[in-house]
């Protein structure tokens, strides 16, 4: 299962703090676009404010990869990273009842 | 430009202490001045031509953060990640290319110094086969 962020991206986390969430010391998150969407010289520019929103939402440094769909499925990085959807890390890891940004309420499940 | 904020390149001190102390060591490397924190202006020995290079913290570069560094930066012929357990794309590789812009992890981009034309750069493996950073090799 895949979450979208909004329309035509998606989010997983991965590296330490999947690992060892409680410990972690940085958020690596995987932003993975479709660029018919989001052209690619915009991505950075709708991404910011949820980076921004994450970051406070954690309390962690986020880390952004940003590829594109294609990108993504050309280096196999969800499987090799075994990265899993951020919204799932975030309800099991932050008291995302409470705080929960306005931006990620408008999730779509693709 | 890719928005209207500058985009957060995630480069720490450490980072760029790291470059630094590379460029001093280089042999290639006359002198080099650096600029908007994460720019390097290289001259170069010998008559190589000048370097310049932006490096920025990403576990894989992709497309968009080549085409945001440029969008940011003017005149860069290197994109360089900081470590080499990074990597990049092949879509950001290739697209770098087209626009004349190489895009390495530190440790290329320390090899590419040493050519006329770090465009051309390739790591070999000891059999002389082309090594690159890309994350599905």
């Amino acid at each position: 299962m895949r979450i979208a962020l909004t329309e035509g991206i998606s989010a997983f986390v991965f590296g330490s703090a999947v690992r060892d969430r409680r410990s972690a010391r940085d958020l690596d998150v995987l932003f993975v676009y479709d660029p018919t969407r989001i052209a690619p010289a915009m991505i950075y520019g709708v991404l910011g404010p949820t980076i921004s929103q994450l970051s406070e939402l954690s309390g962690l440094p986020v880390h952004p990869v940003v590829l594109t769909i294609a990108e993504e499925h050309a280096d196999a990085f969800l499987n090799r990273s075994r990265a899993i959807p951020l919204i799932g890390w975030l309800a099991e890891t932050t008291d995302h009842t409470l705080r929960w940004p306005a931006g990620l309420r408008s999730n779509a499940i693709i | 430009m890719a928005s209207d904020k500058q985009i957060n390149w995630d480069v720490s001190y450490s980072h760029i202490r790291f470059m630094e102390k590379a460029l001093v060591g280089h042999k290639c490397v006359a002198s080099f001045k650096r600029t908007r924190d994460i720019r390097f202006s290289i001259e170069r020995t010998d008559d190589r031509s000048r370097v310049i290079a932006v490096l920025i913290n990403r576990y894989t570069i992709g497309l968009a953060d080549v085409i945001g560094v440029l969008a940011e930066f003017r005149n860069v012929n290197c994109i360089v990640a900081p470590g080499d357990w990074c990597g990049y794309t092949r879509e950001a590789k290739d697209y770098g290319a087209q626009q004349g812009v190489a895009v390495f992890h530190a440790s290329e981009f320390l090899g590419a110094l040493w050519k006329d034309d770090p465009l051309t750069y390739v790591k070999i493996d000891l059999k002389g086969r082309p090594m690159y950073a890309y994350r599905s090799d």
